[in-house]
């Protein structure tokens, strides 16, 4: 499950770094924070992803980095409390974490894109939860979804 | 609690980590990361842009079109430089351009990147063009990439006039379908289909447009006889979307 969500993560720092201004990215660390829930492979990921996008996007390298580890890390103390492995986490997350991002790094019209990020991540992730139940895959880390 | 404090010393250092290549390390890292990457863009662009090889028989009236009316600006240029020629003894020259070719890596609606960086000499204020129509300035580099503010930005903003009728305005747009030539006098004549080029303001430093690049061609006119000046919507004749390499005209 790790490897197809590297796949998706890689994916989506090419697309965003050549072509849409959707944070695909942020989608992908949130996947991967929800599934895997551990610090050090989630801040790995936060940290090199957020290097090459803004080697891409041409800005100060590091600033992307810091955003992503701050959001990663609070979305892993949310956790700690609430249950994030359902759609309702996955929409506000994905919507406030991308409003920020793109207000943050002056991209424009930041709400009609984080809508549709939004709107986005619950149909991957609806996707990701479908992968993640095969059996193939679930014994891995035997995580239960809020129905 | 427990796993919030196990995961707080990870997520420390690597924000260290973050925060010591923002401050300290830009230039050392910048350079390899963007050798690793420039390729890598560039060919996801080319994989996702439009084919431009594959032309539909409208393409190619358009672009038979677009250099026929590139032909005809020269032609009127040639004839009011004769003209000067003629009556004032004046004699003009278009200064020799060096040519830097770059490809395409990235596009947005108001900026461009391109593969060429302070490695090939690319510096801040050049202007960029393809065919001889100007498609904005550099705005950002860094040692393999750069950014090109198009003339469809906001910020952007230059003197032009048009090839037949001589009126002089600026150029201001909200996005490549919103350019216009804006400030032009009432006294002056503004007609539809005609061409718009620079004007050319090249400050001592070598900075600014150069004469005679092709902006647009007029789409309409927007004349009010109460207002002081009139301005007219300008249509580009390039598709930015098709285009793969511009030239940046080095000083």
């Amino acid at each position: 499950m790790f490897v197809i969500l590297l796949l998706f993560l890689t994916i989506a720092v090419i697309l965003q770094g050549a072509i849409t201004p959707l944070p695909l990215v942020l989608l992908c660390l949130l996947y991967v924070t929800i599934i895997m829930r551990q610090g050090i492979p989630v801040f790995f990921l936060a940290f090199v992803t957020g290097l090459l996008l803004d080697t891409f996007a041409l800005r100060p390298i590091g600033e992307t980095s810091i955003f992503f580890l701050l959001f990663t890390f609070l979305v892993l103390l949310y956790q700690r409390k609430y249950e994030i492995n359902s759609y309702q986490f996955v929409l506000v997350a994905s919507f406030l974490g991308s409003l920020l991002y793109l207000s943050i790094f002056n991209y424009p019209d930041i709400w009609s894109i984080s809508g549709f990020n939004a709107l986005l991540a619950c149909i991957f992730f609806a996707f990701v939860r479908l992968l993640h139940s095969s059996p193939l895959l679930h014994h891995q880390t035997g995580l239960h979804y809020k129905q | 609690m427990q796993r919030a404090k196990s995961v707080f010393p990870i997520f420390l250092l690597f924000l260290f980590f973050s925060l010591i290549i923002l401050f300290l390390l830009q230039s050392p890292l910048t350079r390899p990361l963007q050798a690793l990457t420039v390729p890598l863009q560039k060919w996801t662009y080319n994989a996702f842009s439009p084919t431009p090889g594959i032309a539909t028989p409208q393409d190619m009236l358009q672009e038979e079109n677009n250099n026929l009316h590139l032909q005809l600006a020269k032609m009127k240029e040639i004839e009011s430089d004769n003209k000067a020629l003629r009556d004032q003894l004046a004699t003009t020259s278009l200064p020799p351009r060096n040519l830097l070719p770059a490809s395409v890596v990235g596009l947005s609606d108001s900026t461009m990147v391109i593969d060429k960086g302070e490695v090939d000499q690319v510096k801040v204020g050049q202007i960029v063009v393809v065919k001889d129509n100007v498609v904005g300035t550099i705005s950002k580099t860094s040692p393999h990439l750069s950014v090109i503010t198009l003339i469809s930005n906001p910020i952007t903003s230059f003197t032009a006039k048009t090839t037949k009728t001589n009126a002089i305005g600026v150029v201001k747009a909200q996005g490549m379908d919103n350019i216009y030539l804006d400030s032009v006098v009432l006294s002056d004549k503004l007609e539809k289909d005609d061409m718009v080029i620079t004007k050319g303001d090249i400050n001592e430093k070598g900075e600014g447009y150069p004469p005679d690049l092709i902006v647009g061609k007029i789409q309409s006119v927007n004349k009010v006889d109460s207002s002081l000046f009139q301005q007219a919507r300008i249509r580009t004749l390039l598709d930015l979307s098709k285009v793969r390499m511009i030239f940046i005209i080095k000083r």
